[in-house]
């Protein structure tokens, strides 16, 4: 538990070495007297690498039970185990997203997520999950490409056909 | 006094022009709906509304953030009082007296408690708003560099000191916002800072990518984390409103003046929002109120006590951020970054060379108060119907909105990895209890501390005493460092309290 508690400190110890010794190859017209701008993020930097330092020696004293008011934990909602699984898989998407998106086009990457996702989610429900999914898409398609001009990818090739037709369809210029 | 009048008098004029009247609507209905949601928290929701801005006038897209912001602190009492869900943190301790009281057999008493709690709080704190931000900007335009980097060293305090939770990982979060905003080709010398030969880094990292990577994937996947196992309702019932009587009110005054002044003072602090006053208002009321015995049973003091304060929080937050540019919460962060993407820096400034604008959303407050009223009295029940949607299906949507979000900023495709990872850090930070709030508004004003300290020191000679020899700023840096001290004497009490127990 001590341990775990720790890793975070420890890595971000190790960042903060590595940025300020990136730091110290910043290269800009040195002038005597006059702060560059290497002093701001260096001045961060210790000051991280000291509450990293004091938050690892705490993390090895006995643990205790913190309480926030911005949590839900005035409630007293039963919570679930954790699904590191579902984590995992969700994080995947997004990563997916962003290359799907240049090839497959808005549309089609939208529906493609927004269906996963839902399926990821565990939502057990074939055809909610699909209509859900396709006006989903379309909506957000007309409404930020057709309403609020925003230049979203087209795809390549048959997907790149593809958009322009629901463009057309839609009405969009 | 009189001019002040006459530019709210053109503020409400402004606000009732159609286009700026339909998107005060929408923000009002989103706003509600946004809070009604437990997947979705206020300031996540003011974060997903921010790229429709992107194409709108500055004046329709503050009224639609600020319209949300206001409705965002009142739509989840319903949920609350009704059904035991709290839409958001802040409507936790109305759960407290709210649902007792509903269970008594008197769900439209309850109901009517908030609505007048919501609305005349909301409306004294906005009065306020409109009395003092003339004076504050005035004062704040004899500011110079140390003055203003004290003013943000202030801000960024208050915000690692009153989040709870743990002050090491808070300040953490912190220095990490800061690193993050020296990313790329710095302003001053324009020097590459940590950019790696990366060109997306070369060009910094936008402070909306951070915020909408952090509190919109970040939030996303800790809920699919539990499996999307937020509570549902069996069966919406009849909902009604029953406002209060002039008798009832007056029984409660103390109360209700009280948890205002609170929830303006602590919306005034920077980093302190609506979820500190609403507790910190129902923390008051249970130690030394009239009816401190009976709190939890369900009487209207614990009603009107953490309503008042939360809403009346908004007007005290908007103080600090028109008047010097410090958010002084979550939300108002966002409606500062809606002010910098339209290329306005807010401060005093401002008020000398756009008071309309100021005084519009002045107006717009006071608008959105009886609107949201209005709606809460007529339309919440089709409101409350969102609470039927599936949460898979929402998170969904709330996914699209936060890359569409990001993709709209620049058009530039590699922001989506940018929200990808700040999406994965956002998770990380929930897992190991390291606040996120710290982290976005450092991001926010990093730039401006960095600006202000280098201004400072260059204008000094290096000489750091500069922050102790100006009256104002010394006054800031002794209020950042004994907030801090406070801070640590109080988690030093508290772990000493609980090791002798």
């Amino acid at each position: 538990m001590h341990l775990r508690k720790a890793i975070p400190f420890v890595v971000l110890i190790a960042c903060s070495a590595f940025l300020f010794w990136r730091t110290l190859g910043f290269e800009y017209q040195h002038v005597p007297g006059r702060l560059g701008p290497d002093i701001w993020p260096k001045i961060i930097l210790v000051l991280l690498v000291i509450t990293c330092l004091f938050g690892m020696a705490l993390s090895f004293l006995p643990a205790e039970e913190h309480t926030s008011p911005n949590s839900f934990a005035a409630d007293d909602a039963p919570q679930s185990p954790p699904r590191h699984g579902l984590v995992a898989l969700g994080f995947a998407l997004f990563l997916m997203y962003p290359i799907a998106l240049v090839y497959l086009g808005f549309p089609v990457a939208t529906f493609v997520l927004m269906v996963l996702f839902m399926i990821v989610g565990q939502w057990r429900h074939p055809v909610g999950v699909l209509v859900s999914s396709i006006l989903g898409t379309l909506v957000l398609f007309y409404v930020f490409h057709g309403i609020v001009y925003i230049s979203l990818p087209l795809g390549t090739g048959p997907f790149e056909d593809f958009t322009l037709w629901l463009s057309q369809l839609m009405r969009i210029r | 006094m009189l001019d002040v009048l006459v530019l709210l008098a053109h503020g409400f004029l402004i606000v009732f022009q159609p286009i700026n009247l339909f998107v005060l609507f929408v923000g009002l209905v989103l706003g509600l709906l946004v809070a009604v949601l437990p997947g979705l928290t206020l300031v996540m929701g003011v974060v997903l509304a921010l790229p429709f801005t992107y194409k709108m006038g500055i004046t329709p897209a503050l009224i639609l953030l600020t319209a949300m912001y206001v409705t965002g602190t009142y739509g989840g009492a319903f949920t609350s009082i009704l059904f035991r869900i709290p839409g958001e943190p802040i409507d936790v301790p109305l759960l407290w007296d709210g649902y007792p009281m509903a269970k008594n057999g008197e769900p439209a008493k309850a109901l009517g408690w908030t609505l007048f709690a919501a609305l005349c709080g909301g409306l004294v704190a906005a009065t306020m708003m409109v009395v003092a931000s003339e004076p504050v900007a005035r004062i704040a335009l004899t500011f110079s560099a140390p003055e203003y980097f004290a003013l943000v060293l202030f801000g960024l305090a208050s915000v690692v000191c009153l989040g709870g939770g743990s002050l090491v990982n808070a300040f953490v979060s912190l220095f990490i916002g800061l690193l993050i905003a020296s990313v790329g080709v710095d302003g001053t010398f324009g020097v590459e800072r940590f950019s790696f030969g990366i060109d997306t880094l070369r060009d910094g990292i936008e402070y909306l990518n951070v915020m909408v990577g952090a509190y919109g994937l970040g939030e996303v996947l800790t809920r699919l984390e539990q499996g999307f196992t937020s509570p549902t309702i069996e069966k919406i019932g009849k909902i009604e409103t029953k406002l209060p009587s002039f008798k009832e009110i007056s029984a409660v005054k103390g109360t209700f003046a009280r948890s205002s002044i609170l929830g303006i003072i602590v919306g005034v602090v920077p980093g302190a929002g609506a979820t500190i006053a609403s507790f910190l208002s129902y923390g008051l009321e249970a130690q030394h109120g009239r009816r401190r015995r009976e709190m939890g049973t369900g009487i209207p003091e614990g009603i009107v006590a953490p309503q008042a304060a939360a809403t009346a929080s908004v007007g005290g937050a908007m103080i600090p951020l028109l008047t010097m540019g410090i958010p002084g919460s979550g939300a108002t962060a966002i409606i500062l970054a809606a002010f910098m993407l339209q290329g306005i820096q807010p401060g005093p400034q401002v008020f000398v060379s756009q008071p309309l604008l100021i005084y519009s959303i002045f107006a717009s407050i006071f608008v959105s108060l009886v609107a949201m009223s209005l709606l809460g009295y007529f339309a919440i029940k089709a409101l409350v119907k969102v609470l039927e949607l599936k949460e898979a299906a929402v998170s969904a949507f709330v996914v699209m909105f936060c890359f569409i979000g990001a993709l709209a900023a620049r058009n530039n495709v590699n922001d989506l990895w940018t929200i990808v990872a700040f999406g994965g850090l956002g998770y990380l930070f929930e897992k190991f209890q390291f606040p996120i709030a710290p982290m976005v508004l450092g991001t926010i004003l990093g730039p401006l501390a960095e600006n202000y300290f280098l201004t400072a020191m260059i204008s000094a000679q290096n000489d750091w005493t500069v922050f102790f020899t100006r009256p104002v700023s010394l006054v800031l840096v002794l209020l950042s460092a004994g907030t801090i001290v406070y801070q640590i004497y109080r988690s030093w009490r508290e772990s000493g309290l609980r090791h002798r127990t």
